[in-house]
């Protein structure tokens, strides 16, 4: 698994590279404009520039059948692919946390900046988690159709609920005890959230791929 | 399956099926015994790589069973001894050689960077270069440089050698003849390019749409077949069951025949792998 890694790391060398210097722009677009907001994009960057690309790199040169007849199980195979969304996010977390800190306005607490950071991250890796499976059964080619159906789906659904007229109370939804807990508990919640999609994905993954003929 | 075949046998293919659309592979058998390196031809298309992407668990066969090393190549400690060499190369084109030794020395446990440098210093091939910059045939060398530095006992190359310069291939081909002095040691070497299997191959195995026409020696096999080249009229007096395939052209017939039943009157030439290869597919049978 560790030689997979390795494999991935030198295969990612560029995007790393790449995805380096766009976070320094946005790092000091936040700094600058004192908003953390900014930093959502260095977590998208990350994981959907050097995590998917990885795939891509794999279905040009045909590696994925390379690793089947390596002496590495499937298991691992698919497991070392996750096991690098968890090192990629732990990282871009420990990069973010202080800046974060450094970026937020007097008026933000902790707790709050906190929550935001793990959201922003957890939807990374949920993210990830939906699309792992789908390049694992439809290649990468094709599943770069669903990243962009994945990503505008909610923003079309927030627009036209928004352009619609329903009658809700927003502001006293919004204050809702309900919405208030879950609100202070975003940290919590995320990952919890994100760890069931991570997990449920690894396994829906492992199963296409002991499916999969090459 | 005899278990004293699977002894003597590297791989052991039984009755192995699969039907696609359009295309299906009907009873493949054939065995490899250790030692020996075995061609595997057949034209475009005709079920070599799907043949060899069951060899190695890529592809399960509807029915038959396939034995590598005297088990299945699903088993990770099986894999440990097969090297695979396949025509797309398959190392990231972002890769360089030396990255690509960092990395297996993870992945098989007895894998060797000396013997691995050794195999690039005698390919000529770059430690830092990325693949993306290397010539066909750099790739397929690098690929052979990996599949021999982790101390394989069978080698299996699917078109390995195909869209190579004849120097590199006898490059190559030198290699295979030195792997294959260790008696445990084979090879399965798939191919439409029959010049070079007939160098180096023992055994020849000729797939023709899906099915195995056949599998035998090389050597018994040149000895049993020639070429022989007379007028319609004369063929027509030779024993039947002597012919076994026919090529009609514009001077007269030209017919695969079997050595041994032709009788001592006909002239009959030696026939190259190519011609046994092209009157299979493309001559008539004698009614």
């Amino acid at each position: 698994m560790l030689g997979l890694m390795i494999k991935d790391v030198y295969t990612m060398k560029k995007q790393v590279k790449m995805t380096l210097v766009i976070s320094l722009f946005y790092i000091i677009f936040s700094i600058a404009d004192n908003n953390i907001g900014f930093l959502s994009f260095v977590s998208m960057f990350a994981n959907l520039g050097i995590l998917l690309s990885t795939f891509s790199y794999d279905e040009k040169s045909h590696w994925d059948k390379y690793a089947r007849i390596i002496p590495v199980s499937y298991q691992k195979v698919v497991a070392s692919r996750y096991a690098e969304i968890l090192f990629v996010n732990v990282f871009i977390f420990i990069i973010l946390m202080p800046i974060s800190f450094f970026v937020k306005r007097p008026e933000q607490e902790i707790l709050e900046v906190l929550s935001i950071l793990v959201a922003v991250i957890c939807v990374g890796v949920i993210l990830l988690a939906i699309m792992f499976p789908i390049i694992y059964k439809i290649g990468m080619e094709k599943a770069r159709v669903m990243l962009f159906v994945i990503m505008f789906i909610p923003i079309c659904a927030t627009v036209t609920l928004g352009k619609l007229d329903l009658g809700l109370n927003m502001s006293h939804f919004l204050k809702s005890p309900v919405v208030n807990f879950i609100s202070y508990h975003l940290y919590i919640i995320c990952p919890l959230i994100a760890a069931a999609f991570f997990v449920l994905s690894y396994k829906i993954s492992k199963t296409i791929v002991a499916k999969k003929e090459y | 399956m005899q278990n004293m075949s699977l002894g003597k046998n590297s791989i052991v293919v039984d009755k192995i099926s699969k039907r696609y659309d359009g295309f299906s592979l009907d009873n493949v058998s054939f065995n490899l015994p250790k030692g020996c390196i075995m061609g595997f031809i057949g034209e475009n298309g005709a079920g070599k790589s799907t043949t060899i992407k069951i060899i190695l668990g890529l592809v399960n066969p509807e029915t038959g069973n396939v034995s590598v090393l005297g088990d299945s190549a699903q088993n990770g400690d099986i894999r440990e001894d097969i090297g695979v060499v396949f025509d797309e190369g398959c190392f990231p084109d972002e890769m360089n050689a030396d990255n690509l030794r960092s990395s297996f020395k993870y992945i098989y446990k007895n894998w060797d960077s000396n013997v691995f440098d050794d195999y690039l210093k005698r390919f000529a091939i770059p430690h830092k270069k990325n693949m993306k910059d290397f010539s066909r045939g750099m790739k397929m060398k690098l690929a052979i440089a990996v599949a021999l530095s982790h101390k394989a006992k069978l080698l299996v190359l699917d078109e390995a050698t195909s869209g190579l310069d004849p120097i590199v291939r006898e490059q190559i081909l030198d290699v295979f003849m030195e792997f294959i002095q260790n008696e445990e040691n084979s090879i399965l070497l798939s191919s439409h390019i029959v010049s070079d299997l007939e160098k180096v191959c023992d055994y020849i195995t000729f797939i023709h749409e899906g099915k195995i026409l056949l599998s035998k020696e090389k050597d018994l096999l040149m000895e049993e077949f020639g070429l022989l080249k007379c007028s319609k009229k004369e063929l027509e007096s030779m024993p039947k069951d002597a012919i076994e395939r026919v090529r009609e052209n514009q001077f007269g017939v030209e017919a695969l025949v079997k050595r041994n039943k032709i009788g001592r009157n006909a002239i009959v030439d030696k026939a190259t792998l190519e011609d046994i290869m092209l009157f299979m597919i493309r001559g008539n049978k004698v009614c």
